[in-house]
């Protein structure tokens, strides 16, 4: 670094606009490929906690997803009585469960809106232990349910709609919000959760969905699995939970290579504009690169100048577009299956600076050679 | 305008910039497009479908196609009703409902009154073979390319229960979700997924269109108390409830369209900028020569609408050939769409781009118009 | 005693694109310490080309280009570059300093190539300034400087480094009579009492008054030799 900083400094501050106009665009490119990452990373953190290392769910067989499968709850009983199965307080953690999704109606005049709703037992709390209670009550009356922090996102309403206290009417009844819950990194968190002997009668289902089922220890687990496959007296489809929502999130992975796509398109588009501003900076600068030569300064030198000058308004840019990325943290964002919350941490934050020094160094390559390329003797003599 | 073959000539002098400049409106306009495409995709499916005069009866609470079990007898209750010109039954089945992506939608309908209803384009042998012959099939074309099916092939849907079929036909009917979608007999489906007397919707058709609303509102009111109450409604809206989910996505990339086309904006503006300085001497030598400030603004403007609408051919030529080209769809509540990029958008994005560069040029041009001569033929850099 | 610049039989074959350009057909020179030396010429007789392989800024086709006891001509880039510092300051005729730089900044340019530390940098800094009188616009930026004191201050960084040549091309070809009659003053100064070697390409005749010993070229070789009647006598001599 034999060039003191400042004279890149001040080349810089020369053209005020100019640099202004290179990191707001630089900044605009990283701002848009960072917040596509957080939506890439947002919706698969939505799902990753999902399923529990040590449940198995069971649905029909044949059937792939839990919205399709109907269980007899006849089967519930001889499951639960597995040796495989752990208990809490004497009860063994078996959770029947109905998913099903429903128009749900907000308000009279108001087209309703698609909401994901599970009937459970008090026990579903054991099974699946990532779902706390946050507040209120857990709905074991009939005509009671509880609400988890993303259901305001998926019905597309404000939050004090979904408030204690609030009704809302599915399958043409009215339904009191009890509680609200939290479960973050799961699916569960775009959930309406009630009482399932009620949900069912009200959706005129007598079969269940699925039963969730806690094994004592890992090797349990694999037992429960092999066992409840090639059982005769029931003939159901059994799963590892965490297996069953992997599956989910496959179907995110199309999105995903979109997203680094279009954050690789950003990426170039900011180089571009870099390079565009290096390149008038160089030649514009031709003479007082061949007085540097002169005076002893090696290519090299004034090289890498030039690439700090580059990186100089990419990070600057890059460094604007993580703060404001950084507001958009926890925005949620509804999608047919549900709801998510873009994700901006530290990582993502890192990538964004990453982009723009990639920026800063992609966009200098080709000046840089071509300032390389000159010759002492043609530099002196321009102008 | 008469100052295209100097602004051509001006862009060539300074190929670097030009090619920059135009490499990045390039990527903005590729990326806009492409963005936009989804949307389109969205309001082509919308108005693809038949119009005002088809209803679609429905579960009342269900969302989700599959869970929406009508009875038959339905059919016949709302064939008697006045106004009501016919009816069609259809029945669905499905891989998944929430996944968005890699759907396989199978529709069980009725070949005798599918064509009243739906437009394809599919020769009417093979849909008369299809129409005879038990366990036939035709295909949408998007859903046989995807899977590589030929006319001739059987196929059984593991994921689906193993239902299986023999493809008859393979049938296109742009922008609509039916080319994602396998047709088969009703009454074949039913038996093969054990759901004899059960339909998923029901199609009808209306004399008058201008009654549609009161022919919708009774048969609600007729089948309320049934084992099944339904909801009807037009078939717009019926597929405009069942996408609803995909606003929030669509609405972000929107957003995100809107953020390329600022990108254009700052990196024309910036080249513009750097140009015009770079050539404040030969502005001043102009204005020696006569040239008022109207003329260099005009040239200023020509040069900065001709890299923007070069860029924007190039970006949004890619983006109709990338878009239309892939198979990557977005599946909803059973239907599909598919992103396109329609003649006309490649228009307007290609004018968008020429519009954004040139008020890009606005500033930056005055300036260079305003100039004094003894000033600028001062000014050293 | 040794010559500071010694050149024998010099070519130099420009090549630009197709058209090969002749300009120094056989050169041999000899410049003593202490020598002002006027070189004299219409345009595209070599002048500046002799002037820059003297500068290690370019290298001849064929021929030996001895400076300061180095053979220059056959030195890489990087190498030149270093060696440069040391041993040679360059006047242009304009556009010499940094714009965005200071003149104490400008200065201190080739002295940041050098190990010292920052105490003798500056006193080396002061010292060139304070020899060609702008010490007390040593924070002044060049577009604070008139055409006489840019000059001056391209000559303070031009011996900043305490290099026995210094070169000039056409360094007061931009500056009016009174300015261009101080900067000789200077230079003559730094000559004599500082013992420093100068090489001045000019147009200029009152710049070749003062040199101790004027050569002419024409087309790529030297066509005369005359002593000037100038302040320092030519202490060698020099062949054709």
């Amino acid at each position: 670094m034999k060039l003191p900083l400042r004279y890149n400094f001040r080349s810089l501050l020369r053209r005020k606009t100019r640099a202004a106009m290179t990191a707001g665009g630089i900044g605009l490119a990283v701002l848009v490929a960072v917040l596509m990452l957080a939506l890439a990373t947002g919706l698969t953190n939505s799902i990753r906690d999902t399923g529990h290392p040590l449940n198995a769910l069971v649905t029909s067989k044949g059937a792939e997803t839990i919205e399709f499968s109907a269980i007899d709850p006849a089967v519930l009983e001889v499951l639960r009585f597995s040796p495989y199965v752990a208990a809490a307080e004497d009860r063994p953690l078996a959770s029947p469960e109905v998913f099903f999704t429903t128009q749900a109606e907000i308000a009279p005049g108001r087209e309703p809106t698609q909401a994901l709703v599970r009937g459970v037992l008090p026990v579903a709390l054991g099974v699946h232990d990532q779902v706390r209670l946050s507040a209120g009550r857990f709905p074991d009356q009939p005509g009671e349910i509880m609400v988890g922090p993303l259901v305001a996102t998926k019905l597309d309403v404000p939050g004090e709609r979904l408030a204690i206290g609030q009704s809302l009417d599915l399958e043409g009844t009215s339904w009191k919000i009890v509680g609200e819950f939290a479960a973050p990194g799961t699916a569960f968190e775009s959930e309406i959760w009630g009482p399932l002997d009620d949900l069912m009668v009200a959706t005129r289902r007598s079969e269940l969905s699925s039963i969730v089922l806690r094994a004592t220890n890992a090797a349990a687990l694999d037992e429960m699995l092999f066992d409840f496959a090639t059982r005769t007296d029931v003939l159901v489809e059994v799963r590892p939970e965490t297996a069953y929502y992997a599956a989910y999130a496959e179907a995110f992975r199309p999105v995903q290579i979109m997203v680094y796509v279009m954050a690789g398109m950003l990426t170039l588009g900011g180089v571009f504009i870099g390079m565009n501003t290096l390149f008038a900076a160089v030649m514009s600068r031709i003479r007082e690169i061949g007085v540097l030569r002169t005076v002893g300064y090696h290519r090299r030198d004034i090289a890498l100048s030039f690439l700090i000058e580059s990186l100089i308004p990419a990070l600057v840019g890059g460094a604007l577009a993580c703060v404001i990325a950084l507001g958009a943290n926890g925005f949620a964002l509804r999608i047919p299956m549900g709801a998510f919350r873009f994700d901006v941490g530290p990582q993502l934050l890192a990538i964004g600076m990453g982009l723009s020094v990639l920026i800063g160094i992609l966009g200098a390559a080709w000046p840089l050679w071509r300032s390389a390329r000159l010759k002492t003797v043609d530099a002196i003599r321009h102008l | 305008m008469k100052f295209l073959p100097f602004a051509f000539k001006s862009l060539a002098r300074n190929p670097v910039r030009a090619l920059l400049t135009l490499l990045g409106v390039a990527v903005a306009i590729f990326l806009f497009t492409g963005v936009v495409s989804l949307d389109q995709g969205m309001q082509r499916m919308l108005t693809n479908s038949s119009g005002d005069d088809i209803l679609v009866v429905f579960d009342k609470y269900q969302g989700c196609p599959p869970l929406s079990k009508l009875p038959i007898s339905h059919q016949g209750q709302v064939a008697d009703l006045p106004g009501v010109a016919d009816t069609m039954a259809t029945l669905f089945l499905l891989s998944s409902c929430s996944r968005a992506t890699d759907l396989v939608a199978v529709h069980g309908i009725e070949p005798g009154k599918f064509r009243d209803f739906r437009k394809i384009d599919l020769p009417d042998e093979q849909y008369r073979t299809f129409a005879q012959e038990r366990g036939a099939a035709i295909v949408g074309e998007q859903i046989a390319r995807t899977y590589g099916w030929e006319v001739g092939q059987g196929v059984t849907l593991e994921k689906l229960g193993g239902v299986s079929f023999t493809i008859r036909g393979i049938f296109r009917a742009p922008g609509s979700s039916l080319e994602n979608a396998i047709l088969v007999d009703l009454d074949y489906l039913q038996f093969a997924t054990q759901q004899v007397g059960t339909m998923t919707l029901l199609m009808t058709k209306i004399s008058d269109q201008a009654g549609s609303g009161a022919v919708a509102e009774r048969i609600d009111t007729m089948l309320a108390s049934s084992s099944s109450p339904t909801k009807t409604s037009p078939e717009q809206s019926f597929i405009a409830t069942a996408i609803s989910g995909v606003t929030g996505i669509i609405g972000f990339s929107r957003w995100l369209g809107y953020v390329a086309l600022g990108i254009i904006l700052i990196g024309v503006g910036n080249s513009l900028a750097m140009t015009i300085r770079d050539r404040t001497r030969e502005f001043a030598i102009l204005k020696t020569l006569g040239f008022q400030r109207g003329h260099v603004l005009g040239l200023v403007i020509t040069e900065a609408a001709l890299a923007s609408l070069l860029g924007g051919t190039l970006g949004a030529s890619l983006a109709w050939l990338a878009v239309n080209r892939s198979s990557l769809t977005l599946s909803v509540e059973g239907f599909t769409i598919t992103p396109y990029v329609s003649p006309e958008l490649v228009l307007w994005a290609i004018a968008l781009a020429g519009i954004l560069g040139t008020l890009a040029a606005v500033f930056p041009a005055i300036r260079a118009s305003r100039l004094r001569i003894v000033q600028a033929l001062r000014e050293v850099d | 005693m040794n010559p500071v610049v010694d050149i024998r039989n010099v070519h130099k074959i420009y090549t630009r694109g197709s058209e090969k350009l002749d300009v120094l057909k056989g050169v041999t020179i000899q410049v003593a310490q202490g020598e002002f030396l006027a070189l004299m010429g219409p345009s595209g007789s070599g002048k500046t080309t002799l002037l820059n392989l003297m500068a290690g800024i370019d290298t001849p086709t064929s021929g030996d280009v001895t400076v300061n006891g180095r053979d220059i001509g056959k030195m890489g880039e990087d190498q030149l570059a270093a060696w440069r510092t040391r041993n040679v300051g360059y006047v242009f005729q304009s556009f010499n300093l940094v714009p965005v730089l200071t003149a104490y900044e400008n200065v201190e340019l080739p002295l940041l190539l050098l190990p010292i530390d920052r105490k003798r940098r500056h006193e080396q800094v002061m010292t060139a300034l304070e020899v060609v009188g702008l010490a007390e616009r040593k924070k002044h930026l060049p577009s604070q400087l008139s055409g006489g004191q840019e000059q001056r201050v391209a000559i303070a960084r031009a011996i900043a480094t305490d290099p026995a040549l210094v070169l000039g091309d056409e360094p007061t070809g931009d500056l009016d009579r009174e300015n261009a009659e101080s900067m000789m003053e200077l230079i003559t100064t730094l000559c004599q009492e500082f013992q420093k070697t100068f090489v001045i390409v000019t147009h200029d005749p009152k710049v070749a008054e003062r040199a101790s010993r004027v050569l002419h070229m024409d087309k790529g070789i030297l066509v005369e030799n005359q002593p000037a009647q100038g302040k320092s006598a030519p202490p060698a001599e020099s062949r054709q």
